[in-house]
């Protein structure tokens, strides 16, 4: 008993170092309770009787908002595209570029966390446009300013992330209106990939700071512990590969995720902790070897998510290709 | 005429009176399955939200704690499903400068072998131990019989300990 009792002390322990008091609940409670009353006209909605709509006034509707879900999106590409290209970005120190990440990062995860979205059930519309607004906010940003060179590398690769978690989450919408629960699920999968991708590079660059030799080395290594041995890489790589034999399967969605992850650790390690002056050219090869393998996988993911078996092919290319090219640089910088 | 029977014809003041000494409790709960402060937060409006719509679905005679604890444990599995939690939890909390590296470290471990559990048994633990709440309330908030959640406190707390034991070496 005394055992249990003192597990039960060390469970409660451990639990309410990542639960602070929330004195400001009630009233964060009380207010949202009001806000949405009020958009409901201050009745209880299901008590209404529902308005019944004819199934084809439905299909029209649904696929209306897929048209014009497509167009919002496409014009947020073109958008995205056009302000990378046309706007004179304003180049900014080190501290202040991890200050601007840091506010966008608060502002990603304050925006909520879109779970209305999961189920056909729920009130998905209304709760998505937070999170689609922080990473528009975020896109913007990252088109605004020209990023110190520690991070140009690691910068082009959010931006990539950035657009895929945009087009995931217009595809969460449209799997939504189109009472889509197995494309809900899967757009709602590659949406929080892409939400721990975008998190994984934010984190290192505010983390980043300037290593020894010894320091970047022990940092590599440390983070090259799981690429070494990628369970979720090896059958990407193989072409013939069961896991990936349907690609909108959730086993190949998942190898999808685990290799991203690892790849992505190694990239943030190398942001993390700056690479010398001595080893800055071979750091840059990395990098950029580092950053096609993630493209590959971003490509493999986009792929999925629209059933393109060539787009999934090409990406599994460039995967390949690039993981032999960060294999033998990682061996160099680990051998010299 | 009760607070209940007031909030279910549609005053809402008597409503948020009736709400208010459960959120806390909903924020422990949400916080233990959840294990993320924001994430919790954000469950716990979610169910006063959804509680305040089916309100009159809940039975005369019923109480209202279990009842709304039920919704915030369904809120938490939504959560999890969406898989956001795993976003939401990026940025760790600060820890107090006084506690032991060692003290860190068997809370880390500790929060992840409560991960590892089966949602079950999680959420029994979470709410007899971290909520302190007697078997017969954690089987109603579950749906489960009295001898069920018994049983999965004793597996989640074993499954603990040997998790503990495996990360110990």
């Amino acid at each position: 008993m005394d055992s249990e009792r003192a597990l039960k002390i060390e469970l409660r322990q451990a639990l309410d170092e990542v639960l602070p008091p929330a004195p400001w609940l009630e009233s964060a409670v009380r207010e949202d309770l009001r806000k949405r009353r009020s958009s409901r006209s201050g009745s209880r909605a299901q008590d209404k009787p529902r308005m019944v709509w004819p199934r084809s006034a439905m299909q029209f509707a649904a696929a209306l908002l897929v048209v014009v879900l497509a167009a919002a999106a496409l014009t947020a590409v073109l958008d995205l595209r056009y302000r990378a290209a046309h706007v004179a970005p304003a180049t900014m120190d080190v501290t202040a570029y991890q200050a601007m990440v840091s506010r966008d990062l608060d502002r990603l995860l304050s925006a909520g966390n879109g779970v209305d979205c999961v189920t056909l059930q729920s009130t998905c519309p209304a709760s998505g446009t937070p999170v689609l607004n922080a990473y528009m906010r975020l896109a913007d940003d990252l088109n605004g300013s020209e990023p110190p060179a520690r991070f140009a590398v690691i910068i082009a690769q959010l931006r990539r992330h950035v657009a895929a978690a945009i087009a995931d989450l217009d595809a969460v919408r449209a799997a939504y209106a189109t009472q889509d629960q197995t494309g809900l699920d899967r757009a709602n999968y590659l949406l929080n990939a892409q939400g721990v991708s975008v998190g994984t590079m934010f984190r290192s660059i505010v983390q980043s700071r300037e290593g020894s030799n010894l320091a970047y080395v022990e940092s590599l290594r440390t983070a090259n512990q799981n690429l070494a041995v990628c369970t979720g890489c090896q059958p990407l790589e193989r072409t013939g590969s069961v896991d990936c034999a349907a690609i909108q399967t959730a086993v190949c969605e998942a190898d999808i995720v685990y290799a991203t992850s690892d790849v992505e650790s190694v990239e943030a390690a190398l942001v993390s902790v700056g690479a010398p002056s001595s080893l800055e050219a071979q750091d840059a090869l990395l990098q950029r070897d580092l950053a096609r393998a993630d493209s590959g996988l971003l490509a493999m993911a986009n792929a999925q998510l629209t059933d393109d078996q060539a787009g999934f092919d090409a990406g599994r290319q460039v995967l390949q290709q690039a993981l032999s090219m960060v294999e033998a640089d990682i061996a160099g910088i680990l051998g010299g | 005429m009760t607070l209940l029977e007031a909030a279910k014809l549609g005053d809402d003041n008597a409503f948020e009176i009736l709400l208010q000494p459960l959120l806390e409790p909903g924020y422990r709960l949400a916080g233990g399955m959840l294990q993320d402060h924001q994430a919790a937060e954000d469950a716990v409006q979610e169910a006063a939200f959804k509680a305040w719509r089916k309100l009159r679905q809940l039975r005369d005679g019923s109480e209202m704690r279990p009842w709304f604890l039920g919704i915030v444990a369904n809120e938490c599995r939504s959560v999890r499903r969406s898989r956001w939690s795993s976003v939401m939890k990026l940025v760790e909390p600060a820890k107090a400068d006084s506690v032991s590296a060692d003290a860190v470290v068997s809370g880390i471990e500790l929060r992840s072998a409560l991960r590892a559990l089966d949602e079950k048994k999680r959420l029994a633990l979470v709410l007899h131990w971290y909520l302190d709440l007697p078997l017969e309330e954690v089987a109603t908030i579950t749906g489960s019989s009295v001898h069920a959640v018994e049983g999965q406190v004793q597996r989640g707390m074993h499954e603990l300990r040997q998790r503990m034991k495996e990360s110990h070496g």
